[in-house]
């Protein structure tokens, strides 16, 4: 009876931190809110040097690439390009132009060469779990995309190192540049919104203002424009989950989606408990997330996932 | 020098607990926008006071959930959200990313009584039972019974959701 319990609240332990679970996208955008986001970034003190070496590995991973054969879709990598080149209309990218905090100089398009795409991700993989008394696994499954919907793009302006009211007035007049240049990019009023402003004093007497900006970016105007341009006016960081696919999926689209999910779930479960040299007995629960948006290679994707767990024989 | 190593040192406090505050605060109700947000905001009230924090000896999840706890029942308040037994569900509202993100599991999570959703997010922190007894005032059985009542109810709003 006790056992009984234990498993179940086993169970119950690892559905729900898999439903938390914050993605690797979601703590370092939080991250780069903080005032020390930037202090452990390596800083080369050849700047060209960096380039070179950064040159160096995006080539030898495109060599190693074309040695491999195809990469994998579910993994396949984005890059994209720095401010002021055509960037993809859709896709999860978290862009950083922001110079460290306290370091003056402020940030501009053409000073922001690197950027960081984050891959798959979205647990789009099925994962599964082999304990001793049972197997957990989840599949996934697209549903078809319907029409693009507005993107939202989440932009910040920082300002540190002095007083709290010198601070905070050099935090507001860059939101307002920033806000101008959205204005100016194609944004209607309603379309941009302050959503915080934080003024913080930290140790040593560091006042450090931080004020968070929503842009939703209507189909017609392209995201990366608009970066570019809040870049380009003052923004530290920007992130832009792309353009999320329509949420108007019929019954039966999600009903097939839902099959297919299953389907992959079971499989894995299968697999996994017969390369462990066990079988899969009984099913003991099905769990149906409603659909999501996750992000994939190419770019936002609606899924569903189906959690499954069987006994073991 | 010393702003740089504290500085250094908070950092690394994030790495270890960002992921453990996030889930916490998505168990709040919250969108997960709003998560964020809250998360952010954590780290900075305790970076304002770190000094004040070395000299006490809390264990540093402990701290940083207070003051997440704290920002949720403010965060309430300015909203004049009820956050009693048998809330409404949050509305949906027009943006996306929100749409998205106001799942089934964020309207079963707002079923749950106040003190239920904290036993959930501190399970969802990654403290032991032992620790969210101590936190919440009960026996470790008891807080550990209350979580697992909760965490049902929570997923058979979501299966029944589901159909």
């Amino acid at each position: 009876m006790a056992e009984g319990l234990d498993l179940e609240i086993d169970g119950l332990d690892r559905w729900m931190n898999e439903v938390l679970e914050p993605s690797p996208a979601t703590i370092d955008r939080v991250r780069r809110r903080l005032p020390f986001a930037e202090s452990r970034r390596w800083r080369p003190a050849v700047p060209w040097l960096a380039a070179a070496a950064v040159l160096l590995l995006v080539g030898g991973a495109a060599w190693l690439g074309m040695r491999l054969g195809a990469p994998s879709d579910r993994f396949a990598t984005t890059v994209l390009p720095p401010s002021g080149q055509t960037a993809p209309a859709s896709g999860s990218a978290y862009q950083d132009f922001g110079p460290a905090l306290g370091q003056g100089a402020a940030p501009t398009a053409a000073a922001a060469p690197l950027t960081s795409v984050y891959t798959g991700s979205c647990s789009l993989a099925p994962s599964v779990q082999l304990q001793g008394r049972g197997v957990t696994a989840t599949g996934f499954a697209p549903l078809a995309a319907t029409e693009a919907g507005p993107a939202l793009v989440n932009l910040s302006v920082q300002a540190n190192g002095g007083s709290a009211s010198a601070v905070s007035n050099d935090a507001s007049t860059k939101a307002a540049a920033v806000e101008a240049a959205l204005k100016k990019a194609g944004l209607g009023d309603a379309d941009v919104q302050r959503t915080g402003f934080y003024l913080y004093s930290g140790p040593n007497n560091q006042a450090f203002a931080n004020v968070t900006i929503a842009a939703h970016v209507p189909a017609r105007i392209d995201p990366s424009a608009v970066i570019s341009a809040a870049i380009a006016a003052g923004a530290n960081s920007a992130s832009s989950a792309g353009q999320v696919p329509g949420t108007d999926a019929s019954a039966s689209e999600v009903s097939s989606a839902v099959t297919a999910a299953t389907a992959e779930a079971k499989n894995m479960a299968s697999s996994i408990a017969g390369a462990a040299g066990v079988q899969i007995n009984q099913l003991q629960t099905v769990v149906a997330q409603p659909p999501q948006v996750c992000y994939g290679p190419g770019g936002p994707q609606r899924v569903v996932a189906v959690t499954v767990s069987y006994s073991l024989k | 020098m010393a702003a740089a190593a504290a500085s250094d040192r908070f950092a690394d406090l994030y790495r270890r607990n960002g992921p453990s505050v996030l889930r916490y605060l998505r168990s709040q109700a919250l969108s997960w926008d709003q998560a964020e947000d809250l998360a952010a905001e954590t780290f900075l009230r305790a970076w304002a006071r770190w000094d004040a924090y070395q000299d006490r000896g809390l264990p540093e999840l402990h701290w940083l959930l207070r003051i997440a706890r704290n920002l949720v029942i403010d965060s309430a308040r300015r909203k004049q959200m009820p956050v009693a037994v048998g809330a409404d569900p949050p509305t949906t509202d027009s943006t996306s990313q929100s749409v998205v993100a106001r799942s089934a599991l964020e309207q079963a999570l707002a079923m749950l009584s106040v003190e239920a959703r904290e036993i959930v997010g501190l399970r969802a922190a990654g403290l032991a039972f032992t620790e969210i007894g101590v936190m919440t005032g009960r026996t470790d059985v008891a807080a550990r019974m209350a979580w697992h009542r909760a965490a049902k109810r929570v997923r058979a709003a979501m299966e029944e959701r589901d159909g």
